[in-house]
């Protein structure tokens, strides 16, 4: 087994205008991650808050460019996988990659040999 | 099957064969006249169509029609289908592929449900379940998977992933959500059956034990689960005496048998199952074993749902601070405080301790996270008791 993170992109804006669709949109993620914990494959994760700042190079703090972006970063989940292409084959499951809402960027986590800090 | 024997066949003109041979039978059949080896049967008509097919086929390219097919009489023993069964369902276990679309093409494929079933048992839309077909089918034509014999190593290291399927799939009959209906207790019977021809198999090992135990614990309790009005039940509610004994008698026999190094998932999740089966009532059920056991969950694969069960074993063993302690913790996390089983529980287990108020909180908030029917009724009983007082 190894361990993944999922990184979650979708239309933020979007989930900001209607609170009620940010609300729906979480419980059938819920139901997901409930799924995959049945499935021995889930770890943790969360939604992220809809606001953010972002910390350039040259020290200019701003909330963009991400929070205005179609496809911003608006949760994480960590997964448990045999390999990539299952990993990438779970995140293909998720509801809404399936009515392509949604885009999970799928990253295996470097977790070095003899680190006690195995778990995430 | 087809596949199997005839290689150079894509699985879509399989499909059509077989449905043909289908209607046939239906068409031949009259109601007394089932042929001995309907099995038999059905595979002869299903060859005959496909090397007609073939012919076909091979007609229009050669021109040359002096190909000569040997058809003749054949017996299909049971035994062989088992073996294909088997077969079949390592192929699903490719380890590729997502636990889901493992269990869509295994319900597909091996236990042979229609799409349209499969949808409803899994509560997805048909276009999703087509989705995942569309993949698992890709992923199976590029590695030929079907018709390839494993290797004898290659099928112990799927042995693990062919138990999470079949646990799935019994899983996916067991679970509440849709009610009496008689297509759940099909799937935990058809996934006891799979699990009962791995056992039979030289393949099987002492994790096959324990998951076969566990599946007989939790199917002997089946038929209680539910009212006679179609009703949920929770464990208290529950009228032991319709607890199959017979199958919680072989259950036992098979954890014995599961007795070796390895200690997996299946089998704490095994030994659960039988401490709940063993008890006369939810007050002398051995909470505290059960509490240490999905300690030992925990500490092999730690999830947030895992701990909702621990949490409710601690509460039953007296450890009550701690219970609400861990629940706290999980409130915080936004997908399991989301989750309705987290504030069904809260809701009942304030309601045991008397607190009605912030037990209504609760049930109120799981009322509208849950659109199941049955589980939408069981809260609702819980919040009536909680306006009582």
């Amino acid at each position: 087994m190894e361990k993944f993170l999922f990184i979650i992109r979708e239309d933020v804006q979007q989930l900001k205008s209607s609170p009620e669709l940010q609300q729906k949109r979480i419980q059938e993620m819920t139901k997901w991650t409930a799924e995959l914990a049945e499935s021995g494959n889930y770890i943790g994760g969360n939604p992220l808050k809809t606001n953010g700042s972002y910390v350039a190079k040259d020290d200019v703090l701003s909330d963009g460019p991400f929070i205005e972006a179609k496809e911003c970063i608006s949760g994480f989940i960590f997964i448990d996988a045999e390999n990539m292409e299952q990993a990438v084959s779970i995140a293909q499951t998720c509801p809404y990659v399936m009515d392509k809402s949604m885009a999970i960027e799928v990253r295996p986590v470097l977790i070095t040999e003899n680190n006690p800090l195995t778990h995430v | 099957m087809l596949l199997y024997c005839f290689r150079d066949m894509d699985m879509a003109s399989a499909e059509d064969i077989v449905q043909d041979a289908f209607s046939s039978a239906l068409t031949y059949w009259k109601e007394d006249n089932i042929p001995v080896n309907a099995e038999g049967w059905l595979f002869k008509v299903c060859r005959n169509k496909a090397i007609n097919k073939i012919k076909a086929g091979k007609k229009l390219s050669m021109i040359n029609g002096a190909e000569h097919f040997d058809i003749h009489e054949t017996v299909f023993p049971e035994s062989l289908i088992k073996d294909q069964q088997l077969k079949l369902l390592f192929a699903c276990a490719h380890p590729g592929l997502a636990p889901k679309a493992q269990v869509v093409i295994t319900l597909k494929y091996v236990i042979n449900l229609k799409v349209e079933a499969i949808a409803r048992i899994l509560a997805m839309s048909i276009d999703g379940i087509d989705k995942l077909l569309v993949r698992s089918r890709q992923k199976i034509k590029d590695e030929k998977i079907l018709f390839e014999e494993l290797p004898a190593n290659t099928l112990n290291k799927r042995m693990p992933v062919v138990h999470k399927i079949l646990y799935l799939v019994f899983n996916e009959g067991y679970k509440s959500s849709w009610g009496k209906e008689l297509v759940r207790e099909e799937l935990c019977e058809d996934a006891l059956l799979m699990t009962k021809i791995l056992l039979e198999s030289r393949l099987a090992n002492k994790e096959t034990c324990a998951l076969y135990a566990l599946m007989l614990f939790n199917a002997a309790r089946l038929r209680s689960r539910f009212s006679a009005s179609g009703a949920l039940l929770d464990l208290e509610e529950q009228d032991r005496n319709l607890w199959n004994e017979n199958l919680i008698l072989l259950g036992w026999k098979y954890l014995h048998q599961s007795r070796g190094d390895v200690i997996s998932s299946y089998h704490y999740e095994a030994s659960i199952a039988y401490l709940h089966c063993i008890a006369k009532d939810l007050q002398s059920t051995d909470w505290n074993a059960i509490k240490g056991l999905y300690l030992k969950l925990l500490q092999q694969r730690s999830n947030p749902f895992i701990e909702l069960n621990y949490a409710i074993a601690l509460y039953y063993a007296g450890k009550k601070e701690d219970a609400f302690a861990i629940l706290k913790m999980l409130q915080q996390n936004t997908f399991m405080s989301r989750y309705y089983l987290l504030n069904t529980t809260l809701g009942k287990l304030y309601l045991l301790e008397k607190d009605y108020t912030k037990a209504n909180n609760y049930l109120l908030i799981a009322l509208e996270q849950t659109s199941m029917q049955a589980e939408k009724d069981f809260i609702r009983r819980l919040i009536e008791t909680s306006q009582k007082f």
